[in-house]
């Protein structure tokens, strides 16, 4: 569905020297600097398969999305979907994708929800049953019924970011790219767009790419990620296969029935060679190495009197941080993590 | 097409559903531009004006009388609403912010939509510009040298029309700009004056010596202003009527090709900022 061959994209910026000097410079005499966003990346992503892109701010993670979509020109490289070239922006390509933007709004902010519904079931030309049947089935899922007459500009941000996502998805397309689409939303609202996604791929089996900084994302819907650094692909695979070779710790939380005196207890649990990361006088939370979690969580019981005890994976942010933090060797060159 | 209808439609209710914005638009802009224009024609007649050529008869400026001048703003005011269209830097704006990915992702052309937009706000500008006319009529009446006709009224808004593609092409191609630089504002409004200035928009095209007038008619910048409004005053036939229209869409076709490349290249600048 989705297959890119060593796609490179250079932005070209202007450089300004800070300062009325420098502005006053750069009218006559204007710097450049080749910025490169993207260095040859291969991907593939299959039928009804979610991949997780994840990287840091600037990794260029929003830059592939837009090329992938037809937005943007690559420097070099190629991409088909669906057997098509994504820039030759034929209707046909872009009757089958959808790319749901949560920092951009797409809908008309001046229309009500339902006429703009309207105007893209004209726009994609979706037969009129279709329509009902998508619109229906989309407004139920999202819960937003009652909105559907008030002005997009009138509404809450969950609110419009569900619009939004009705509006990307009404034409049913088979390839969906999601930028950041629950940013900025209560937990509440991220957790029905997440549930609803899941939802969306049982039912339609689109490819999708997504693209988000809450980790919670990436761990519910993507079982695959890629890790873009600096514009490169480091790793892509498995999600569980990083946290099994990069999750050196789990997370320990024990719940006393007693209270422990604040004396006692750094002795006791340096003495069980785990780092505490919490502690108050009724809990503890403890960083411990994968090997020994079961024998800590043994001392702990025979130790203490514990009403209470869960062992819990790692931050899954702290650990692809972790893989994004590991730098480029002493060549400069970008290390790529073997897992 | 129906999307073209919807789109149309969408772009009219949004109009309509601002009342205040609406209505300011027209009886601010529109009056205050009439305004000026009166207090500015009226000194300059009373300092300037040679005496009427019959004796007795009212003192001209270029061949027009106060009240006929009066009436050419008007007309100038009225018809240049609808040639110029909504100069508001919609695509700039779309290219500046990303809000141009959108219609990027949707399958239709960027163009019709802003076609579609520009016959939406021009279909409402005729609907408040007829009103405008009839009230202005209605009160102060028309000047005596006038015939009104509807046939006038038809060949000139037709013109207007036509006018208004030619115009919509230019504008397109000025906010493409935007593909290379920030800001195109101040070639918006350059345009906007040189084009305004050269169309007979401001004062007559009569009034400019003969020389300057020939060259200016070797533009296409006449046919879109001073010709359609000769055609609103009676100053016009059908066949001055097809030359105009023919010159206008003559000028518009390489123009046509000229936005098409414009586009081509300038889309592989974009960068889709915002998302």
């Amino acid at each position: 569905m989705i297959q890119t061959q060593n796609l490179s994209k250079t932005f070209r910026v202007h450089k300004k020297v800070a300062g009325l000097a420098g502005s006053v410079k750069s009218l006559f005499n204007r710097q450049w600097l080749d910025k490169q966003a993207l260095r040859d990346v291969t991907l593939h992503v299959g039928s009804g398969e979610i991949l997780g892109l994840v990287g840091a701010n600037g990794a260029g993670k929003t830059t592939l999305v837009k090329i992938l979509a037809g937005v943007i020109h690559p420097s070099s490289g190629s991409v088909s979907i669906l057997g098509h070239n994504p820039w030759s922006r034929s209707n046909d390509f872009r009757r089958q994708i959808s790319l749901i933007m949560g920092q951009k709004a797409q809908l008309w902010w001046d229309l009500p929800a339902e006429d703009c519904f309207l105007l893209l079931r004209e726009i994609y030309q979706i037969p009129h049953p279709q329509y009902k049947q998508n619109l229906e089935y989309l407004v139920e899922s999202l819960g937003v019924k009652d909105q559907l007459n008030i002005q997009i500009r009138r509404l809450s941000l969950g609110e419009r970011m569900k619009m939004e996502l009705i509006a990307a998805l009404l034409h049913t397309p088979r390839v969906v790219f999601f930028d950041e689409p629950t940013i900025g939303l209560d937990l509440t609202a991220q957790r029905a767009i997440r549930n609803f996604i899941l939802e969306y791929r049982k039912l339609h089996k689109p490819a999708m790419i997504l693209t988000s900084h809450y980790m919670e994302d990436i761990e519910r819907l993507c079982p695959r990620i890629a890790i873009i650094k600096d514009g490169q692909i480091v790793y892509d695979g498995d999600l569980a296969r990083v946290v099994n070779t990069y999750a050196n710790h789990k997370i320990l939380s024990v719940e006393f029935e007693t209270e422990v005196s604040p004396a006692q207890s750094p002795k006791a649990f340096a003495a069980l060679n785990a780092e505490v990361i919490f502690q108050d006088s009724s809990t503890v939370r403890l960083k411990v190495a994968r090997t020994a979690v079961a024998q800590v969580a043994g001392q702990m019981l025979q130790q203490f009197r514990v009403k209470d005890l869960s062992i819990e994976e790692e931050d899954i942010g702290n650990i692809i941080e972790k893989l994004i933090r590991r730098d480029k060797d002493v060549s400069g060159k970008i290390v790529t993590p073997k897992l | 097409m129906t999307w073209f209808n919807a789109m149309f439609a969408a772009e009219f209710k949004r109009m309509f559903s601002y009342r205040v914005d609406f209505w300011l638009q027209f009886f601010v802009s529109v009056a205050v531009e009439l305004m000026v224009s009166y207090f500015l024609w009226e000194a300059l007649f009373a300092s300037t004006a040679t005496p009427g050529v019959v004796p007795g008869h009212a003192p001209e400026i270029g061949g027009y009388t106060f009240q006929m001048m009066l009436l050419y703003v008007v007309f100038a005011a009225f018809g240049g609403r609808i040639v110029r269209g909504n100069e508001r830097m919609i695509i700039a704006s779309d290219i500046y912010d990303g809000g141009l990915t959108k219609y990027l992702l949707y399958p239709v052309s960027y163009l019709m939509v802003n076609f579609s937009r520009a016959l939406a706000y021009n279909s409402v500008t005729i609907i408040q510009m007829g009103m405008g006319l009839l009230l202005l009529f209605a009160f102060y009446g028309l000047p005596p040298e006038y015939n009104f006709s509807f046939e006038n009224m038809l060949m000139g808004t037709s013109a207007c029309l036509v006018a208004s593609a030619f115009y919509f092409v230019m504008y397109v191609i000025i906010d493409y700009i935007a593909f290379w630089v920030d800001t195109i504002w101040s070639l918006s409004v350059m345009f906007r004056f040189i084009a305004q200035f050269l169309s007979g928009l401001f004062i007559p095209l009569e009034m400019f010596p003969p020389a300057v007038r020939r060259a200016v008619y070797q533009t296409p910048f006449p046919y879109i202003g001073s010709e359609p409004i000769k055609m609103f005053l009676g100053r016009s036939s059908w066949s001055q009527w097809a030359h105009t229209n023919l010159t206008i869409i003559l000028w518009t076709i390489p123009l046509f090709f000229l936005m098409q490349l414009v586009w081509r290249r300038g889309l592989k600048n974009y960068t889709g900022v915002g998302i």
